[in-house]
């Protein structure tokens, strides 16, 4: 009786593993979220090749193991082959599996060195740097502002979002007011602690940016993303069901989109997954037609930029799940207006937030 | 001290208190620790269901002990989050894989397979035990305080990492007093372990004829003697750390990163909390495997009707693990901030320690190939620790990388990694090994039928539950949320993976409920079991099922090593005090 239940148990249990796992996860991609910085590439290819390595070992062992299993089951009258061991057999499979592990941990130091150690100067041409200082719960960001320094009036202070132009390198000083928290952004393959009391920091190259096309069956006030837009680029099961265009640089940004609308929103409101302006984002910086205005109904706009998602990943207290924030990398003008018209620089902050930043050290 | 103990437990005198409570037997001890850990076991797994519930429905009341667990309308609320998480973990390690691996096994057989009436120190064995339980309120008052008052709970996840555990609240306090009485049960059974297996092995029991089980249990004691006193000290400096001294907490920090209260500390390092905890925490990982590689080690062989191949290479490939398992400590840390060139040789030590793994890995093939396998119910077991062992020691090479690290540190890659080890491969060794050992504790069998289809749910749960957490992890998702709609452009796909997640852990959860009945029916209804009934060669075969008070009436002789399977015409196993047979080799050729 149970070698019957097993086997037809077993065949039970692969149908309903298998009908599961296709109805729960076809919304689902496999493997990294797109790769849109200079390093992803690197680390892409270093995840490919082990992929491969330990899936040619986990389906050469597991194979094998499924094998013996029929192969050798108890048979009536059957002797089992009587050994201790086998000394070559033992120095094949110590020294094959050993050269292969050399070579994964030598293969990737130019990935480590180039992600964690070869940094950029803040002075480097083309580098943005954009200080970020973590507290529960909240990611705070400050920008030089116009004088190109930082300590000044005209900082730009931002929390939970921060904005960078394309085409530059992103230097983010990173450093925490309390505990541990760390920064993490999906598509930029960077992940560092902030450390209280150390000086830590990452950088980045953005490759670019998403733009989003708006669904206007929900104007005025609800919007959303529109569903069937750009297949071409539809990066296969990302974000769901909404589709967006990448742009790689300030041309391809112009030859495409410089004569059309787009907007900025810098108070989307998340719900049931969902972006949608608060009703009092007036405030938001619209560009249209290359301009800068504030106050442009939804009606009136056709597409908007996507901001990166990122997270806090170190256990950092009771609501270190709301940890999140988004980077906006943005087409140079309306980055440079952007920085020029936004209000949130740090004379107008509280005295709070002021005494929050003083906390800051170089 | 373990003649006086003899001398005293040959009267038979003992009242109900002395022979099951107050015990200095082993068998005793290694029942209380099994007891401990399978509630406890039930307890942390009642949590883990928790957790995924809300992960599946975020702010819905949970089905039947919500109500009760939670308070309000029943709902894990956003504050009990990281509570459920660092307790579900902290349970599972200390209170459960480490218990039930070495105080419920290690005391059990250890004293069994060297052939012996009892542990060396049966006093000191008792103190272990108890200890322990005292660990056992403690943690149980820290469960209620995050119950009852979520933000004073344990919440700094189970590395309790400076300076958050500094700020908890009172559960935090009772979390780090039952941890150093976990610890402080480790060191005094490991002292017990090492001196019985060292000293006290039968005339004839050389080291290369040890059972792989107890060289196991003898490697992860040194381990436990050697790090424990470092996590003993880390936990002393981080509860000084509460009442006002200075360790981990550098100077000019908010409580709050609000306008108001400064820490008081000043002058600590925040990685230093992090060094000591993985420079246990490592090798404890390894504490929570090894034992059950040694008894996986012997129910295959049992199952195959074939000895261990290889059998020096897997003692040696123990012991490089184990050694190899004090430097690779920092890859727990390669983004915490440590300086990224000492990233780089510990990821060559990681991988390194990949190596003796893989070699025990193939031996177990090689000890399966040309066998005639048995499917009873530890054998099926057995192989799945083989199966599930290998995920996860593959899944490993992918953090250890450590630009690929980047990515998918902190994030269900690492759940997934951990779980495929700790339960795919401990714990399928443990439930293995129970129903292994089963007639030899309590003198009767497990139902054989009820033991199949609980290893085959839980083989197919398992998979369901944890094989998509490696997808919902390459994606980002990242440990420890509450619930994924503060990043939603990139989460919400992955929101069925977690439904379909979350109803494979709750079936799963009630799977195990088929074991607890196996289990304890089987104590009392079960068939009573002749001495041998898997014809095993090991000493504790020899003598009756259960095994008696004082094990052995004369100290064994033994002639050869454990895994004399399939050498002789007649019959294919020959006991360790067997003599004669043609070729009487030790173990290993």
């Amino acid at each position: 009786m149970p070698s019957r239940i097993l086997k037809w148990g077993s065949l039970v249990a692969l149908g309903i593993l298998s009908g599961a796992g296709s109805v729960f996860a076809q919304d689902s991609a496999w493997g990294f979220p797109p790769g849109r910085s200079t390093i992803a590439p690197e680390i892409d290819h270093l995840y490919t090749v082990i992929l491969w390595l330990t899936g040619v070992v986990f389906v050469g062992v597991e194979g094998l193991l499924l094998w013996f299993c029929i192969r050798y089951r108890r048979r009536p009258g059957g002797k089992p082959g009587y050994t201790h061991g086998n000394n070559t057999a033992e120095i094949i499979w110590t020294v094959c599996p050993a050269i292969i592990l050399i070579f994964i941990a030598f293969y990737q130091f130019s990935t480590w060195k180039k992600a964690k150690i070869d940094f950029p100067k803040m002075t480097d041409p083309g580098v943005v740097t954009v200080q970020a200082f973590a507290r529960q719960f909240n990611w705070n960001f400050r920008s030089p502002g116009a004088d190109g320094a930082f300590g000044g009036d005209d900082d730009v202070i931002m929390q939970k979002r921060f904005c960078v132009p394309v085409e530059s390198t992103v230097l983010v000083p990173l450093r925490s007011i309390d505990v541990i928290h760390s920064f993490f952004i999906f598509q930029m393959r960077v992940k560092q602690d902030t450390v209280p009391g150390h000086r830590g920091a990452v950088w980045f190259k953005p490759t670019g940016f998403y733009v989003a096309k708006i669904d206007k069956s929900a104007a005025p006030y609800n919007f959303q993303f529109q569903k069937d837009w750009h297949p071409k680029d539809y990066q296969k099961k990302w974000e769901g069901d909404f589709r967006w265009m990448f742009v790689a640089s300030e041309a391809d940004f112009q030859r495409d989109y410089g004569s059309k609308v787009v907007a900025i929103d810098e108070s989307f409101q998340y719900q049931d997954g969902l972006m949608r302006p608060s009703l009092d984002s007036v405030t938001s910086t619209v560009l249209q037609n290359n301009e800068t205005r504030k106050g442009v109904p939804w009606r009136d706009v056709d597409y908007t930029i996507v901001p990166y998602e990122g997270t806090c990943a170190e256990l950092c207290g009771l609501n270190h799940f709301t940890m999140s924030f988004q980077m906006f990398v943005l087409p140079r003008k309306a980055y440079d207006l952007w920085m020029a018209n936004d209000a949130n620089n740090y004379e107008n902050q509280t005295e709070k937030e002021q005494w929050f930043w003083q906390q800051w050290k170089n | 001290m373990s003649t006086e103990a003899h001398a005293d437990g040959g009267h038979h005198e003992f009242g109900f208190f002395r022979k099951y409570v107050w015990s200095t037997n082993h068998k005793v001890i290694g029942k209380q620790f099994l007891w401990s850990s399978i509630f406890f076991l039930f307890l942390a797994g009642l949590l883990a269901m928790c957790i995924r519930w809300n992960l599946a429905h975020p702010n819905t009341p949970v089905p039947v002990v919500g109500k009760i667990l939670f308070g309000g309308d029943g709902a894990v609320r956003a504050e009990q989050f990281t509570m459920l998480t660092s307790m579900h973990g902290t349970i599972m390690i200390f209170f459960v894989i480490i218990p039930i691996l070495v105080g419920a096994f290690g005391n059990f057989l250890i004293p069994l397979h060297v052939g012996t009436h009892d542990m060396a120190f049966p006093v000191l064995n008792a103190a272990s035990y108890w200890v322990f339980w005292l660990g056992c309120i403690l943690i149980l008052i820290a469960q209620f305080i995050g119950f009852h008052t979520p933000d004073q709970g344990a919440a700094a996840g189970w590395t309790a990492y400076a300076p958050l555990s500094t700020l908890g609240g009172s559960g935090m306090t009772f979390w780090l007093l039952a941890m150093i009485c976990v610890g402080t049960s480790s060191i005094l059974g490991a002292v017990n372990y090492i001196t019985t297996i060292a000293r006290m092995r039968a005339p004839g029991l050389g080291w290369m004829r040890l059972p792989l089980t107890t060289w196991a249990q003898f490697i992860t004691a040194i381990l436990q003697l050697i790090a424990t006193p470092v996590l003993a000290s880390a936990l002393t400096m981080l509860t000084f750390e509460r009442m006002g001294f200075n360790f981990f907490t550098p100077g000019g920090l908010f409580e709050t990163g609000d306008v108001g209260k400064q820490m008081v500390h000043s002058g600590g390092v925040v990685l230093l909390w992090q060094h000591i905890f993985w420079f246990y925490s490592h090798p404890a990982v390894y504490i929570l495997v090894l034992p059950a590689m040694g008894m996986a080690s012997d129910l295959l062989s049992v199952g195959a009707r074939k000895p261990i191949f290889g059998y020096r290479a897997m003692v040696y490939s123990i012991a490089a693990i184990a050694g190899l398992g004090f430097i690779v400590w920092a890859h727990h840390m390669f983004v915490s901030g440590m300086n990224p060139y000492l990233g780089m040789a510990f990821m060559v030590s990681t991988m390194l320690i990949a190596l003796p793994s893989s070699i025990k890995v193939f031996n177990w093939l090689g000890t399966l190939w040309r066998g005639q396998i048995r499917f009873d119910t530890p054998t099926l077991n057995a192989i799945s620790f083989v199966a599930m062992f290998v995920i996860g020691g593959l899944s490993g090479i992918f953090m250890a990388a450590t630009p690929v690290d980047i990515q998918i540190h902190d994030t269900y890659f690492i759940v997934a990694h951990f779980h495929y080890v700790v339960f795919g491969g401990s714990l399928f060794a443990v439930f293995g090994a129970i129903f292994f050992w089963f007639p030899k504790m309590f003198g009767r069998m497990m139902n054989n039928t009820l033991g199949k289809i609980h290893w085959l749910l839980t083989f197919v749960f398992f998979n369901a539950v944890f094989f998509p957490m490696h997808i919902t992890g390459l994606w980002g998702m990242t440990r420890r949320y509450a619930d994924y709609t503060f990043v939603p452009m990139t989460m919400d796909s992955m929101q069925g993976l977690n439904r379909m997640i979350t109803y494979s852990a709750l079936c799963l959860g009630c799977t195990q409920l088929i074991f607890l009945f196996n289990f304890t029916w089987s104590i009392w209804k079960g068939k009573p079991a002749e001495a041998n009934p898997w014809q095993a060669n090991t000493l504790e075969w020899t003598v009756p099922s259960p095994a008696p008070e004082h094990n052995y009436h004369e100290i064994p002789v033994v002639h050869h090593g454990p895994y004399e399977y399939g050498a002789e015409e007649q019959k294919d196993w020959r006991a360790q005090t067997e003599s004669g047979g043609a070729a009487a080799p030790e173990a290993g050729h």
